[in-house]
């Protein structure tokens, strides 16, 4: 009887070990560009453009978007890294960028506190990239607390090219 | 010993369904509380409507709403469930599951219900399937596409869901 339960423990002690680290990571939040609210200016000026969920310059325009992404964590209520994927077409240079900043706002005071931002400006990388940001632990305090992404794209020009896929939020590099 | 191993089974099932317990189980969304697409929001194309989506009295073609999707990592996407309004052949609503892939941003449908299967009314569909999100890899989103070709269509997106 010991022998025909030993396994089957072992079995059980596996799989729950294995739920665990099965992901070095834990996602706590991510969404696409086209589930974020473009702001006033970029709406009433006709600048953005949704394309395969994601968000770049309408044809004409080369003026700033603003965008706002509502965070709700469900994945845990820690988070240590920003990933941001995006294309900025010049790189380091700073008339492209893309800018993804994670906000949190009192809910007693409306006080904004930028608790980290992404710049595709320090990076060289002029094509699809992914890249993360790591930030202090942000706790989670819904209680008191909103969370959202304030991002920002622009071009210096029609030619270069500005573009926001995805965002995560996740606890772990 | 054995009373031991006896022992341990209960508290880790006991951790399991807390697990369980504590996620969501489901997810859902109204047309007006999705986000409207360029075309929709920039050139006036859509109206709320009691919470729902609708075309603005003067528009036609394509208006599309893209709803952020709040499941954690694991869930199990049992089912997917559009309730809309379509009540002749010039109106059209489809909704779409959609991933999108963290490392290649491109992006594919897991399921898609389309008004064309279903006969003419104020109706509520659900497409059962078996998905696992993996959030790792990818986000995930739901888009709607609310279309008309003539305005005495009236085409409305009342909601969209996932359990």
């Amino acid at each position: 009887m010991r022998r025909s339960i030993r396994p089957v423990f072992i079995a059980l002690i596996a799989l729950v070990s294995m739920r665990g680290v099965t992901h070095a990571s834990t996602q706590v939040w991510g969404g696409s560009a086209v589930i974020c609210m473009p702001d006033d200016q970029t709406i009433m000026g006709n600048r953005y453009l949704t394309s395969a969920g994601s968000v770049k310059h309408s044809s004409t325009s080369s003026d700033l978007i603003t965008l706002y992404c509502l965070v709700k964590p469900v994945g845990g209520s820690k988070a240590d890294y920003l990933w941001v994927a995006y294309q900025d077409s010049d790189g380091t240079g700073t008339n492209t960028y893309v800018r993804v900043s994670f906000v949190q706002m009192s809910r007693s005071s409306g006080v904004e506190t930028t608790l980290v931002t992404l710049d595709s400006n320090s990076s060289s990388s002029t094509g699809f990239t992914q890249r993360s940001v790591n930030l202090a632990t942000v706790n989670f305090d819904m209680e008191h607390y909103v969370y959202y992404m304030r991002v920002q794209l622009d071009r210096g020009s029609i030619a270069d090219t500005a573009i926001l896929y995805t965002m995560s939020l996740q606890l772990g590099p | 010993m054995k009373s031991v191993y006896v022992a341990f089974i209960p508290v880790l099932l006991i951790g399991f369904q807390k697990a369980e317990a504590s996620s969501p189980q489901l997810w859902n969304a109204t047309g007006a509380t999705c986000i409207a697409s360029d075309t929709a929001m920039q050139f006036n194309g859509y109206a709320d409507f009691n919470g729902m989506a609708i075309h603005n009295s003067s528009a036609t073609g394509t208006m599309t709403f893209y709803c952020p999707l709040n499941l954690q990592d694991g869930f199990v996407v049992h089912s997917f469930n559009l309730m809309f309004q379509n009540l002749d052949s010039g109106g059209r609503v489809t909704a779409s599951l959609v991933r999108m892939g963290r490392t290649d941003g491109l992006i594919s449908n897991i399921v898609t219900l389309d008004t064309n299967l279903y006969p003419f009314g104020l109706l509520y569909k659900e497409q059962p399937i078996s998905y696992t999100l993996n959030w790792q890899p990818y986000v995930y989103y739901v888009r709607v596409d609310l279309m008309r070709s003539t305005t005495t269509s009236q085409p409305i997106f009342v909601s969209v869901g996932v359990e």
